[in-house]
């Protein structure tokens, strides 16, 4: 099954048409409970057992009783259980750490140590500010960069090194300075534009393509077909749906 | 697949929301007409606290606006955001467990309730007055309408349709119930001798807010009589809005859900034992026996009925 934090989660709608497409209940920290350090969830019918959990939940509000005690989104005891061998959690708690934004920027190296070849992909160049040199680049050329902190996510808590007037870079170097480790920085990157239908009419708006890539016992398949993402703010260059960014169909015209 | 009781839950009040929203549309309707009259008939400017009663709301109006004036009643049961049971709240709560469930409704589902919500955001931005206020209930029961529709002709025959049925129709029967319970002291005998046009005019009125006009012609072919209409209202199973057609439906309902399920409880008990009570009596002995009492007896029990469906199916 599907867990998610519930309607009011900004991509709630991506998880009820995954559960939909999938055939799997969509279910919430409160429709789960633990006995016996084993899953259950609750139905018309009384308890069913749980056996696979396809989390959407932040690891943090996961299981009340390990991580956050003020956690109204998780199932308390689920840990327990998961340690016990009585359900499997997919992602695995802890696999956040692949979304660090500091472990893209060693992307090419985890390439060459692993499989022993160079990357066909660039990198975007980033600069890890926790180095005392990358940081001093940064903070010289603030204006230019897009800065983000390691652990963010939904384009919040990030500088558009551009876009920013000069009060707000200087907010935000006082906070790169207190903590350097806990940001990267990238060159501003020219996102393609859209024709986009807003209030006014057609205008250009941003967008980015996310492909999809499945991983196998045999091969590795990338989809044919992905997510665009639309900042529908003019100007903006934060496509999150968390912050009011949409979709768009993406068409595949050929190999 | 199997049904979450969460999932339950939410069809079950959204159903429950709908036909909320369509009754205090009829309510008003039934008020709006009734306070049209030329008050030589008198009395008539009570329909509007008489309108709160039905809807269960005099003691929230009172301490929210006072004194009932028709423009006053209007907005607390059309539109008002901080009356639980305003047209308004009742889409807007219908909306909200909708969307908790997008993955257990069709498509036409969510169109009808999320169009209706829009719709009402509208309303709600311009405001009802008076002269708005046959185009506004139009639109709430069309709203009504077409979530019914909808549900009837798209959704799957399984647990999810029958619980979104099972809130519809223990809602429905709680509204009959309340106009019967708020109007009862003009069906009752007594009041008939006293005769005259009003009370012509205030059981014409109870048949509306039921849709029953044209069916009372049907069934009875006779004039207006109190006592007939209490006997539509209850006992004729064949008049979609009687307390006796909602009970069949629900155990109707309920025995689908035990045989789907193999195993039935107190819900079903409790439906069949209503059910015979309103098959085995007549609309005299009711009355002999008081009709308010059978009333706020048999509101108890449709209470204890969707306590007793949420117990056993729903947490």
């Amino acid at each position: 099954m599907l867990l998610t934090p519930g309607p009011y989660n900004s991509a709630y709608y991506e998880h009820s048409f995954l559960a939909d497409k999938l055939g799997v209940e969509l279910v919430e920290g409160r429709d789960l409970f633990v006995r016996d350090e084993t899953v259950f969830m609750r139905t018309t019918q009384g308890p069913k057992r749980v056996d696979v959990i396809y989390s959407r939940i932040d690891d943090d509000f996961l299981d009340p009783l390990v991580f956050r005690p003020d956690s109204l989104l998780g199932v308390p005891g689920l840990m327990l259980a998961y340690r016990a061998g009585n359900v499997s959690l997919a992602n695995a708690v802890g696999t956040g750490v692949a979304d660090d934004k500091a472990i893209y920027s060693y992307m090419p190296e985890i390439v060459r140590f692993y499989l022993g070849e160079e990357p066909i992909l660039q990198n975007v160049p980033t600069w890890r500010c926790r180095e005392p040199e990358a940081l001093a680049y940064v903070l010289d050329h603030l204006e230019e960069l897009v800065v983000k902190e390691v652990n963010g996510s939904g384009g919040y808590g990030m500088l558009v090194g551009p876009a920013a007037d000069a009060e707000t870079r200087r907010l935000f170097a006082e906070k790169l300075r207190r903590r350097p480790d806990n940001f990267i920085a990238q060159p501003t990157l020219a996102l393609s534009t859209c024709p986009t239908f807003v209030g006014s009419g057609i205008a250009p708006r941003h967008v980015d393509l996310r492909p999809f890539v499945l991983t196998g016992a045999d091969k590795v398949r990338i989809v044919p077909g992905g997510l665009t993402r639309v900042a529908l703010t003019e100007g903006s260059l934060v496509v999150n749906s968390s912050q009011g960014g949409g979709t768009k169909d993406t068409w595949i015209l050929g190999e | 697949m199997t049904l979450l009781s969460r999932t339950a839950d939410n069809l079950f009040w959204m159903a429950r929301y709908m036909e909320r929203a369509d009754s205090v549309a009829r309510i008003l309707d039934a008020a709006y007409r009734l306070s049209s009259l030329p008050t030589a008939y008198g009395g008539l400017t009570s329909e509007w606290e008489s309108a709160l009663a039905t809807a269960g709301c005099t003691e929230a109006f009172a301490a929210a606006h006072g004194k009932a004036t028709p423009e006053d009643v209007v907005h607390f049961l059309a539109i008002s955001p901080d009356n639980p049971s305003s047209i308004r709240r009742c889409l807007e709560t219908a909306r909200a467990n909708a969307r908790a469930e997008r993955t257990a409704l069709t498509v036409e589902m969510w169109e009808a309730i999320n169009d209706s919500y829009l719709t009402m955001q509208g309303w709600a931005d311009r405001g009802v007055s008076l002269a708005d206020l046959p185009r506004f209930l139009a639109f709430a029961k069309e709203a009504a309408l077409r979530f019914d529709g909808s549900a009837h002709r798209t959704m799957l025959r399984t647990d999810a349709f029958w619980f979104t049925c099972l809130g519809l129709c223990i809602e429905r029967a709680d509204n009959t119930a309340r106009i019967l319970d708020v109007k009862y002291h003009v069906l009752l005998p007594d009041h008939a001798r006293v005769g005259g046009g009003l009370d012509y005019y205030q059981w014409a009125s109870i048949l509306r807010s039921v849709s029953a006009l044209t069916s009372y012609r049907w069934v009875y072919r006779d004039s207006v009589k109190p006592w007939l209409v209490a006997d539509l209202l209850i006992l004729k199973e064949d008049m979609p809005r009687s307390l006796a057609a909602c009970y069949r439906s629900i155990n109707g309902y309920l025995d689908e859900l035990s045989a789907a399920y193999g195993w039935q409880g107190n819900s079903q008990r409790l439906a069949r034992s209503i059910h015979m009570r309103l098959s085995n009596t007549s609309i005299e002995t009711i009355f002999q026996s008081g009709l308010h009492e059978f009333v706020e007896s048999f509101l108890v029990q449709n209470n204890e009925l969707g306590a007793a469906i949420a117990e056993q199916y729903l947490s």
